[in-house]
């Protein structure tokens, strides 16, 4: 009886002579900063909160509403492709146009690098060989390394990392993020390494262990743009950007590029074609990105329904949904990041002994600015020591380019 | 020579009489040693947070106190619980003199029993 009352005075509203428009398609894509209107004509938003020095938290939930920032910019765009594609060029460009902010590469600068610009590398010497440090530098010129699955597990968790915080930026914000490829994508590397012999079956298996354990959590991106470049120009580009441990490289080769090509295009464009919507263009000759923007808004992300696979994944039918989200990406990144706190003992590569580790460790908590927490090194010139009590909030990580010499 | 308190005679006594003077500093021990300890637990706790062991000193004072305070209130309480206990077991004493005669003062001679040693070869 109820059922009916209420259809019957959904019929009568929605016949209301006040609802002229309501048969004009809605249709809520990505506008780039050119063709949205003017910021006076859309709705007020509220400012974008200090996800990195402000909790969320229950008490914030009851006057803060995540909903009321997010508009159809509040997306996450991935850029994709080969090596030497001119992904992070594009996704720059795609980020000044959208207003969206643009997270480079995650690379291991942005941990090997502390928060005063210390460089730990260059404690390297003082360290025993199973604890030096490991880059994409030195993969690249000796991948047949003990230290590659190690390489290949940080790279792994550095963009998990990563992820977690373009997600902790989209939903406190509103503003969407440009990724320069992902933490999805990054099992494109480990079977490249696998099938050209750096890795070994064990390896590969424990770091699909780790993906499927931690994956679950995030949200996968809304669009993935996927560079397509064939192997003999992608030798090219490489040699023509001439990046010292890139050009000379033994691990570049097109054995391993054809097969990154082969997981990029049928394990992950596949898979993820099922949630994401999905543009690909031929870039062996660098494209406009002109008719990029102007293919992303034309993209109607709105038009599937909640039951579909597509975006399933950001789909909140309540406002505590999205608060729990927020809570989750924006406060909780040390709990997620505790998936990766698993010892492997099975491995011998990962093993380090006792006494190297209480070596590493010992000079890893003295290196400058590792001491105290971020802001209380009086040595690296921090002040006001004495009546100080705050600290970081969450570990963000800079937004730091991998450097190329 | 003996010192101290005389023995108590009666059961009543034994609870009851004049407290010796307590020294000050077992008068303050507890808030003394709370204090203390609320300290430390500040300086520890800025030692696992990788903070230099004294900044945020406003929080040592606060916790310092925080912990005196508690501890003076817990000692005053247990003195008062012990008080009223000693208290009732008085009354107690006086409505059943009977039950409760003066203490019979023995010897150790008269507890002991007569030492005979025994040799063998």
């Amino acid at each position: 009886m109820s059922t009916l009352v209420r259809i019957g005075l959904k019929r009568i509203v929605s016949n209301n002579i006040f609802q002229h428009n309501k048969n004009l398609p809605f249709m809520r894509t990505i506008t780039s900063l050119r063709t949205r209107s003017p910021d006076e004509d859309r709705p007020e938003k509220p400012k974008p909160w200090p996800y990195n020095d402000k909790p969320f938290t229950l008490f914030h939930y009851l006057y803060d509403k995540t909903s009321a920032r997010l508009d159809e910019n509040s997306k996450i765009v991935v850029v994709e492709g080969p090596v030497a594609a001119g992904k992070s060029k594009l996704a720059k460009a795609l980020a000044q146009e959208f207003d969206m902010l643009y997270l480079p590469e995650a690379n291991l600068d942005m941990i090997y690098i502390n928060d005063y610009g210390y460089d730990l590398r260059k404690l390297d010497p003082q360290l025993p060989d199973s604890c030096k440090s490991w880059d994409v530098m030195d993969f690249l010129k000796n991948p047949r390394h003990r230290h590659t699955i190690r390489f290949q597990l940080q790279q792994y968790i550095i963009k998990y990392s990563q992820y977690i915080d373009a997600l902790a930026h989209v939903l406190s914000t509103g503003q969407g993020v440009v990724l320069d490829r992902c933490v999805y994508s990054d099992f494109v590397f480990t079977e490249a390494m696998y099938h050209s012999g750096f890795l070994n079956k064990q390896c590969r298996k424990r770091y699909y262990e780790f993906r499927d354990n931690s994956i679950s959590e995030l949200l996968r991106p809304h669009l993935i743009i996927y560079l397509d470049v064939p192997v003999p120009k992608v030798m090219e580009n490489i040699q023509k950007r001439a990046i010292s441990y890139e050009k000379d490289s033994k691990v570049l080769t097109p054995k391993y590029l054809s097969t990154m090509e082969k997981y990029y295009k049928q394990e992950y464009l596949k898979t993820m074609s099922k949630h994401s919507e999905l543009l690909i263009y031929d870039w062996s000759e660098e494209g406009d990105v002109e008719i990029v923007v102007e293919d992303i808004e034309r993209i109607d992300f709105n038009r599937f329904d909640t039951q579909d696979t597509q975006l399933k994944d950001w789909v909140c039918r309540l406002e505590e949904e999205y608060g729990v989200l927020r809570h989750k990406y924006a406060d909780k990144k040390h709990s997620l990041m505790n998936y990766f706190n698993i010892p492997c003992f099975d491995i011998p590569e990962l093993e380090v002994e006792a006494m190297e580790a209480h070596a590493y460790h010992t000079l890893m908590n003295n290196a400058p600015g590792n001491q105290f927490l971020k802001g209380y090194n009086a040595k690296q010139g921090d002040t006001g020591l004495l009546f100080k009590t705050g600290g970081p909030h969450r570990e963000t990580l800079p937004l730091r380019e991998r450097r190329t010499s | 020579m003996a010192t101290g308190p005389k023995p108590a005679t009666t059961p009543l006594e034994l609870l009851s009489g004049p407290l010796p003077e307590q020294p000050l500093l077992s008068k303050y021990y507890l808030p003394i040693a709370g204090g203390l300890m609320g300290f430390i637990a500040v300086v520890g706790a800025n030692y696992i947070t990788r903070r230099p062991m004294f900044s945020g000193i406003q929080r040592h004072v606060a916790g310092a106190a925080a912990m005196a305070g508690i501890t003076y209130i817990v000692d005053n309480y247990r003195n008062d619980y012990y008080a009223e206990k000693d208290a009732v077991l008085r009354h107690y004493i006086q409505l059943h003199p009977e039950d409760f005669p003066p203490f019979d003062r023995k010897q150790y001679k008269d507890v002991l029993e007569p030492w005979t040693p025994i040799r063998n070869n």
